[in-house]
């Protein structure tokens, strides 16, 4: 396999709020390999983006690391000052979110925000350079490098979303960290967004950790998926054995509780409801939804049971019970 | 025809464009937004129809003409053989309490004060249905139905205290308990937790399969519009571009639009036509080009799409909008693009 | 059902008190119990009758342990007189802020909802009104009427029912795109019905904070016109007046005579005015629709 570049290892993020600690993220262990498309899935509040973001050392408060490390390059990110991780970030790892509107600004020209980036980062030398720069990488992404002098609201929202992406890959990082980069997208927009990406990681070598709850869309375009549930990633592996033959019953029944176009098999939701990330349940998280539960999932977390390429946290993962 | 519950005729339902200052001191002419611009189709007992199409193509204002939220400009809908818009007091009121509403945002769409159970009883206090006790005692039961169990401990329940799920199944209870003839569901599981999205759209199948009520379901996602409906309605700016028995329409579109998001939304199945690819961004419905809407973004398009906007063609049960249509199986040989 | 009344209000007030602005609710309530308490129980608590001279009492005595307040020139006690001027002044406010509810809110409810023109004919008058500097208003008001509490608190109302109207009404706008009225619209519900079982409870948290800051203001503004006479007539116990007899000693260094009657004006507003902040703040706090 190739050079590691982000790993995680026992990463704890907690939210300290009012009405209780919320354990977003709760020993969460992962390696990124560069260049590979890592997608985190999950419900809604299962921590992703928690996560997603603690990659590159951003925890909004009230969060805190409260445990473990984030490697990034073998630079532990959990250490730096926040003046070193302001360069790293931008630089080496750039990120998008679901609504690019919230950082562009609304009252400068997007190729204006993405040449003040390129120049802070020291990526050019003069305004020129860094205004060719900024073209350069509105044109990658499909936006004619005339639109540069365009303001935000000018711009559609799939226009947007790739004017965030040239920001992000104006400086050439290693990581894109995208957080539901096309939820607010229509679905012809949204292939043509991942089109870009896709075609960013294979040309690039760029490294994308992916967030969505679309799991159709997980298994489409990444490498390796991770599965999330109530702050722990419960099953890690390649895209198409996580997909083709899932080892936790969770992300089995999450497949199955989600309509394909071109299956007609019956959909089915997983019964309970999700739970309240501030008292996760007991043992295994999953438990109380989980049609496999025995009483040992009530009182153990379940070890990790390691298959081919990846591993699932469930007693019965090596079982026929929890494939298909 | 007579045994149609609903038709909906050359539908338009037009919005004044908001003019800045400037604009108004210029004396710049009203913009309008032909959010739905002549929609025809028909709804029959029992039938399922999901209204699907790009955002902002007028899927929820057509759903909104259909509640009497918004007025059309023109255009007629017959329900059950009324006139929606010449129907007047006690007929339009009967007419009206046959058709139920259940809204994306499960969050806004209960009163955040009052007990939910109270809101599944209220339309039947409205519509002097029922007197207070019975109407309680009915939504207790609906409640029951709708899986919120024990009904009385929920009735009492704010939706505060709800799950998001929960508070769809009450606004289902609520849009059930009239005995409705056809409810319009503006995205109601877009919402929800996908693991719980599915429980939700099988009730309102059980609506259908139990009480016979027709259902328009308005949603993005034709992958979940084909887990419930029989038929579908493709819109594009404004327009319906393509309808028919959903199965048909997905496997083997004609229209390009179709043929694109059919193509475009994500799956894992490993039987799938390749991608079909279009040009451009979604359009304006504002500034709607001439011809066939689609033309800017269509690989397909010939030189008099540009101008001729194209009348409708019939295939094996499905009905287009398109010049240059693609053949039976063209989803699947691909085009180059 | 659960409880009674009063439990179930001391519920709603513990609720209230322990929220965000918690602390300012609690002390504005405080406050307005304490003096609402004074004038209930005046006949008990007032030493001697505001209106007669005791038996004994000098004219102009500075605050001693038998009259805490002093004497005016007079020779009444002062403290009686505030004593049984709370109650003028409560009535009065309280009277005036229930009236200016009962006309602003309903016309604010159905000028939101329903807009039209009816919405901009009363959206006109309100904002001419509320123009208006409140004070010269309630005087020129309460001349006509001639004095006396009832045609003070009509004065006031007049002066206080554009903020109510203003209020309630920005408040339903706000509230009439949210989607559960366009799920009732959508179910046929009637006007009224949307109105007064879904909008007014929703709008109550706003009409509460501006009770508590227009009465703030109103207590104030009764001060001015009880200074000019238009509330009672002396030797009624009245804060107002005492205030303005009380002016013309003040320069003999009888400052009790407008301290007291001063201070009683300031922390009842203050009382009004810290009710309607900390309420203000809690439900902010809770969010658009108080979820
Ligand atoms: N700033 C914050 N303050 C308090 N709690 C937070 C904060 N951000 C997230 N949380 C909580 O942490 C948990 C995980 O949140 P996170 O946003 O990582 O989930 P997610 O999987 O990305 O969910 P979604 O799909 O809704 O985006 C949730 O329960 C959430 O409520
Ligand atoms: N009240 C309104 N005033 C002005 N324009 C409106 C109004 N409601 C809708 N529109 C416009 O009409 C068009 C159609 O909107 P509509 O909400 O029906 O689309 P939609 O298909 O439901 O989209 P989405 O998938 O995003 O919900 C859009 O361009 C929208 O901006
Ligand atoms: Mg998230
Ligand atoms: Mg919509």
């Amino acid at each position: 396999m190739a050079e590691t570049i982000i790993s995680v290892r026992g990463l704890k993020v907690y939210y300290y709020t009012l009405s209780g600690v919320v354990r977003a993220v709760d020993g969460v262990d992962l390696d990124i390999a560069r260049g590979e498309w890592v997608t985190i899935v999950g419900e809604s509040g299962s921590g992703k983006s928690t996560l997603a973001l603690s990659m590159m050392g951003l925890v909004l408060p009230p969060g805190r690391i409260v445990g473990g490390s984030v490697l990034f390059d073998g630079v532990d990110l959990t250490k730096l000052s926040g003046e070193e991780l302001r360069r790293l970030r931008g630089k080496r790892i750039g990120v998008i979110f679901q609504d690019p509107s919230a950082y562009l600004d609304p009252l400068r020209t997007v190729g204006s925000q993405i040449a003040e980036a390129v120049l802070e980062h020291g990526v050019a030398s003069s305004e020129s350079d860094a205004w060719r720069i900024a073209e350069e990488a509105l044109e990658i992404v499909g936006v004619p490098a005339s639109r540069a002098r365009a303001y935000p609201h000018q711009l559609s929202g799939g226009q947007r979303q790739r004017v965030a992406i040239a920001a992000a890959i104006a400086l050439n990082p290693d990581v894109l960290i995208a957080d539901e980069p096309t939820t607010a997208l229509d679905v012809v927009v949204q292939a043509r967004i991942i089109e870009l990406l896709k075609g960013l990681q294979r040309r690039r070598g760029l490294t994308i950790v992916m967030v969505t709850h679309d799991i159709a869309l997980a298994g489409e375009v990444s490498d390796r998926i991770a599965v999330m549930y109530s702050g722990r990633v419960v099953e890690w592996g390649s895209a198409e054995r996580v997909i083709g033959s899932p080892l936790h019953p969770y992300t089995r029944l999450l497949i199955d509780s989600v309509p394909d176009l071109w299956s007609r098999r019956k959909v089915r939701s997983i019964p309970g409801e999700p739970p309240d990330p501030r008292r996760p349940p007991s043992g295994c998280r999953f438990h109380p939804r989980c049609p496999l539960a025995v009483e040992e999932c009530r009182s153990r977390q379940p070890p990790r049971v390691s298959a081919a390429d990846g591993w699932a946290e469930c007693f019965f993962a090596g079982e026929a019970g929890g494939g298909r | 025809m007579a045994g149609d519950l609903l038709v909906v005729e050359d539908l338009r339902v037009y919005f004044p464009l908001y003019r800045s200052l400037l604009e108004r001191l210029l004396g710049r002419p009203y913009k309008i937004v032909r959010a739905v611009d002549g929609v025809s189709f028909t709804l029959g007992r029992r039938e399922v129809l999901a209204v699907v199409g790009e955002s902002g193509s007028g899927k929820t204002t057509l759903g909104k003409a259909i509640l009497g939220l918004v007025k059309p400009v023109s255009g007629r809908i017959l329900f059950d053989g009324v006139d929606l818009a010449r129907a007047k007091g006690g007929e339009a009121r009967r007419v009206r309490r046959r058709i139920s509403a259940v809204f994306q945002d499960p969050y806004k769409s209960l009163d955040p004060l009052m007990p939910v159970g109270e809101q599944v009883a209220e339309p039947l206090l409205i519509h002097r249905m029922a007197g207070r006790s019975e109407a309680r005692r009915m939504a207790m039961e609906m409640l029951e139905k709708v899986g919120l169990t024990p009904a009385s401990e929920f009735y009492w329940r704010r939706p505060h205290q709800l799950s998001g799920g929960q508070r769809q199944r009450v606004a289902i209870a609520r849009a059930l308990i009239t005995q409705p003839d056809l409810i319009v569901a503006d995205e109601p599981v877009s919402m929800i937790d996908v693991s719980l999205r599915a429980s939700i759209l099988e009730l309102l199948e059980s609506a259908r399969r139990e009480l016979g009520v027709s259902v328009i379901l308005i949603t993005h996602d034709i992958a979940t519009a084909r887990v419930i409906a029989d038929t579908v309605a493709v819109m594009y700016l404004g327009r319906i571009v393509e309808y028919g028995p959903i199965d048909a329409v997905v496997e083997d579109p004609r229209h390009p639009y179709t043929a694109a998001l059919v193509t475009s939304t994500p799956s894992i199945s490993r039987r799938r036509p390749p991608r079909f690819p279009v040009k451009g961004e979604i359009g304006d419905p504002a500034n709607p080009p001439p011809g066939c809407r689609f033309h800017p973004r269509c690989p397909l398009a010939l030189e008099e799409c540009r101008r001729v906007e194209p009348p409708s063609a019939s295939d094996s049960g499905r009905t287009y909008w398109c010049l240059n249509p693609l053949g039976p199986g063209g989803l699947w040989r691909g085009v180059e693009a | 059902m659960e409880g009674g009344l009063f439990s179930r209000l001391m519920g709603v007030v513990a609720g209230l008190v322990r929220g965000p602005g918690g602390l300012m609710t609690a002390t504005g309530l405080a406050i307005i119990t304490m003096f609402a308490l004074v004038a209930i129980a005046a006949p008990w608590i007032a030493p001697y009758p505001p209106d007669v001279r005791p038996p004994g009492a000098g004219l102009l005595e500075p605050p001693s342990l038998r009259h805490p307040f002093g004497t005016n020139d007079l020779g009444y006690d002062v403290f009686s007189r505030i004593v049984w001027g709370a109650r003028v002044v409560l009535k009065v406010v309280l009277l005036s802020s229930l009236m200016s509810m009962a006309v602003g809110v309903p016309l604010g409810l159905i000028s939101g909802y329903y807009g039209g023109p009816l919405d901009r004919l009363l959206s006109m008058v309100m904002d001419s009104l509320y123009a208006f500097p409140g004070i010269i208003m309630a005087i020129a008001v309460a001349s006509v009427l001639g004095p006396s509490t009832f045609n003070a608190a009509v004065a006031l109302m007049v002066v206080y029912v554009p903020t109510y109207y203003r209020m309630t009404r920005a408040r339903v706008l706000e509230l009439k795109n949210e989607p559960f009225i366009e799920a009732l619209q959508a179910m046929g519900a009637p006007g009224w019905v949307i109105l007064v079982r879904h909008i007014l409870p929703n709008a109550a948290p706003t009409i509460l904070v501006v009770f508590g800051l227009a009465s703030a203001d109103a207590i104030l503004t009764e001060a001015g016109l009880s200074f000019f006479g238009l509330v009672a007539v002396y030797p009624q116990p009245d804060w107002g007046l005492d205030l303005y007899y009380g002016k013309n000693y003040l320069l003999d260094g009888a400052w009790w005579l407008v301290f007291f009657p001063g201070a009683s004006i300031l922390l009842l507003a203050l009382g009004f005015a810290l009710l309607g902040e900390g309420l203000s703040e809690r439900f902010r706090v809770r969010g658009g629709s108080y979820g």
